[in-house]
C-alpha cells in the first residue's frame, strides 16, 4: 500500500464516485484526497479501505478547527485512528474555526490575523501533530470579510503560523483567487510571498461562484475558471510543483469530467517540470 | 474584542434569523444549507409527507436550536424526530433516524460465530444470549410504517393503529427497513434486550403457538444478523 502522495495530480474522492473507484479496471490517478469526517460512517469507512489499496490517500480534515479556544480531544483521537488504519500520504486542516462552546458550525470561519490568533493556532498545530505524530499541512481559507483587529496579511499570517508551529501550507489557488476579488488584493503578489521559503507542499484547485464582479463565493461547484488556472501556474513557478488536488463538492459531475480537470492541471505541472 | 469574544458575537450571528450582512450571511449560508441537506437525506420519507416548506421551516429552528455537536455529520438529527408532533410522522422520522444509524455501524465481521456454537451442547442452547449485529435496529411502531416508502401521499389506513415491528439492515452502503412478522419481531426484541434463547423463544410462542425456533435461527445466522453469543451459566 503506497502511502507517499506523488507531485502529481489527484482528485477529491466524493461519494458518487464509490462505484468507479471500486470498478475495474481502476480510474486512472495518481492519488486521491478525503476528508475524515465523512469516515465516521462504518460503510463507507469500509469501501475507503479498499479503494485506499490502490491509490495514495491524503486525510484533507475540516472539523478540527485549529481556531478555536481548544481542541476536541475526541476528534483528534478519531483522525488518529484513520491515520493509523489508512496511512495517509499527506494530513492537512485548514486556518479557520468552526466550533465554539461545543456547538459544530459546519463552516470555516474566518479569524482575524492578530497575535492572539497566531499564538492559539501555532499552539493547536503544536498539540496536533505533536498528538498524530506527524506534521500536517494548513489551508489559506477563501474569505468574505475582513477584521479590523487584524495586524497581520493574511499571507504573512500563513507564513508565520507554518514557520512557529513547523507545519506546511497547503495553498489553495481558488481561496486566494476568491479571497483577493473579494478584497481587492493581487493574488499574485499573495503567492511571491511563498517564494524560497520551501513551505508549500500541496496545492488544490476548485471552482467557485460569482454573485457579482467583485464578490465571489468558494463553493467548490463548478469547473475551475480561467483566472484560477492561470494563478496555478504562476504558483508552481513560484513554489515549484508539488502534489496538486482538483476538488469539486457541490453539483458533483461524472468522473469523467472530474478527471479532464485533473488531466489540465497535469498539463500545467508537466510543462512547469520542464522549465524547472 | 478578544478573540473569544469576537467568535462567540460571530457564533450568536450565524445561529439568529436577524437578516445579515452578505459576508455574514455567507457564513450562515454555508452552515445552514449543508444541515439541511444532512436533514433532507436522513429523513427522506418524512420530508415527502411534511412537504418542503414545513420540512424545512422544522429543520432551520432544530439547526437554531440544536447545532452538531462534532463534525460528523452522519450522527446528526438524532433529536429532530421529537419535534414532529404527529405520532405517525414522528414513528417514521425515528425509523429513518434507525436507518442512517444502521449505516453508520461498521460492520464487524462477526466472530468464528458458527464454529463456537458448533461446541456447545445443543441441550444449552435455551441458555445463550445472542448479540445482534451492530449494523441491525429494530424499531417497534403502532403504523404500518414500511407503506409510507412506497406512497407518495398518506391515506386513511396508514393511520390504522396496530403492532409492528422493523428490522433496519445495511447492505454494502445502503441500508433498508424490513416489515418483521409480529412473533419474530418479539423473539428479536427479546434477544436485544439480553433475554436468554429460551425465554426470547417462550415469548415468540405466545404470540405464535407455530413459532418455529429451527427455521428462525436459521434464517438470522444466514443473515450474519447475530456476531456474537454469551454464555450464562
Amino acid at each position: 500500500m503506497v502511502s507517499k502522495i506523488p507531485t502529481a495530480v489527484g482528485v477529491g474522492l466524493r461519494l458518487p464516485h464509490f462505484k468507479d473507484f471500486l470498478e475495474t479496471p481502476r480510474p486512472n490517478i495518481s492519488w486521491l484526497e478525503v476528508h475524515p469526517e465523512n469516515y465516521k460512517i462504518g460503510s463507507s469507512l469500509k469501501i475507503l479501505e479498499q479503494i485506499r489499496q490502490d491509490y495514495p490517500l491524503s486525510l484533507h480534515g475540516v472539523g478540527l478547527s485549529l481556531g478555536s479556544p481548544s481542541l476536541d480531544p475526541e476528534h483528534l483521537k478519531f483522525l488518529k485512528s484513520l491515520c493509523d488504519r489508512l496511512n495517509p500520504g499527506l494530513v492537512s486542516e485548514h486556518v479557520a474555526w468552526s466550533v465554539l462552546e461545543g456547538h459544530y458550525l459546519n463552516d470555516l470561519l474566518p479569524l482575524p490575523y492578530t497575535q492572539e490568533s497566531l499564538n492559539l493556532l501555532v499552539q493547536n498545530i503544536q498539540q496536533t501533530q505533536e498528538f498524530l505524530g506527524r506534521e500536517i499541512l494548513v489551508e489559506n481559507p477563501s474569505s468574505y470579510l475582513t477584521f479590523h483587529q487584524s495586524t497581520f496579511s493574511e499571507e504573512v499570517f500563513m507564513v508565520e503560523v507554518a514557520t512557529r508551529s513547523g507545519c506546511k501550507i497547503l495553498l489553495d489557488i481558488n481561496n486566494v483567487y476568491v479571497s483577493a476579488t473579494n478584497h481587492g488584493f493581487c493574488p499574485r503578489a499573495y503567492i511571491e510571498t511563498f517564494r524560497g521559503l520551501d513551505l508549500v507542499k500541496e496545492m488544490h484547485l476548485a471552482g467557485h461562484h460569482r454573485v457579482r464582479a467583485d464578490f465571489l463565493v468558494d463553493d467548490h461547484g463548478s469547473a475551475i475558471s480561467e483566472e484560477v488556472w492561470d494563478l496555478y501556474e504562476y504558483a508552481l513557478k513560484i513554489s515549484g510543483p508539488v502534489p496538486t488536488l482538483v476538488e469539486w463538492d457541490n453539483n458533483v459531475p461524472s468522473l469523467e469530467i472530474l478527471l479532464g480537470e485533473a488531466k489540465k492541471a497535469e498539463k500545467i505541472m508537466e510543462g512547469i517540470h520542464e522549465t524547472v | 474584542m478578544k478573540l473569544y469574544e469576537l467568535q462567540k458575537s460571530f457564533k450568536e450571528q450565524i445561529l439568529s434569523s436577524v437578516p445579515l450582512e452578505t459576508p455574514l450571511e455567507v457564513h450562515r449560508y454555508h452552515t445552514f444549507y449543508t444541515l439541511q441537506k444532512t436533514l433532507s437525506r436522513t429523513f427522506k420519507q418524512t420530508k415527502k409527507f411534511l412537504g418542503e416548506k414545513e420540512f424545512s421551516s422544522l429543520a432551520e429552528s432544530f439547526i437554531e436550536k440544536s447545532p452538531p455537536p462534532n463534525p460528523y455529520l452522519c450522527l446528526y438529527g438524532k433529536e429532530f424526530p421529537n419535534l414532529l408532533k404527529d405520532p405517525l410522522l414522528k414513528d417514521l422520522a425515528t425509523l429513518e433516524w434507525y436507518l442512517q444509524e444502521s449505516l453508520n455501524a461498521y460492520e464487524e465481521a462477526g466472530d468464528d460465530f458458527l464454529s463456537r456454537l458448533a461446541d456447545i451442547n445443543p441441550d444449552r442452547f435455551d441458555e445463550l444470549t445472542f448479540v445482534l449485529s451492530p449494523t441491525l435496529r429494530l424499531f417497534k411502531s403502532s403504523y404500518n410504517l414500511k407503506l409510507l416508502f412506497t406512497q407518495e401521499a398518506l391515506f386513511e389506513e396508514n393511520f390504522i393503529r396496530g403492532e409492528f415491528y422493523f428490522l433496519c439492515k445495511t447492505a454494502g452502503t445502503v441500508a433498508h427497513v424490513l416489515a418483521v412478522p409480529l412473533d419474530q419481531g418479539i423473539f428479536l426484541e427479546a434477544l436485544h434486550n439480553g433475554d436468554s434463547l429460551g425465554c426470547a423463544h417462550d415469548k415468540a410462542l405466545k404470540q405464535n403457538r407455530d413459532f418455529n425456533l429451527e427455521t428462525t435461527l436459521a434464517h438470522h445466522f444466514q443473515e450474519r444478523n447475530f456476531v456474537s453469543f454469551l454464555h450464562r451459566t
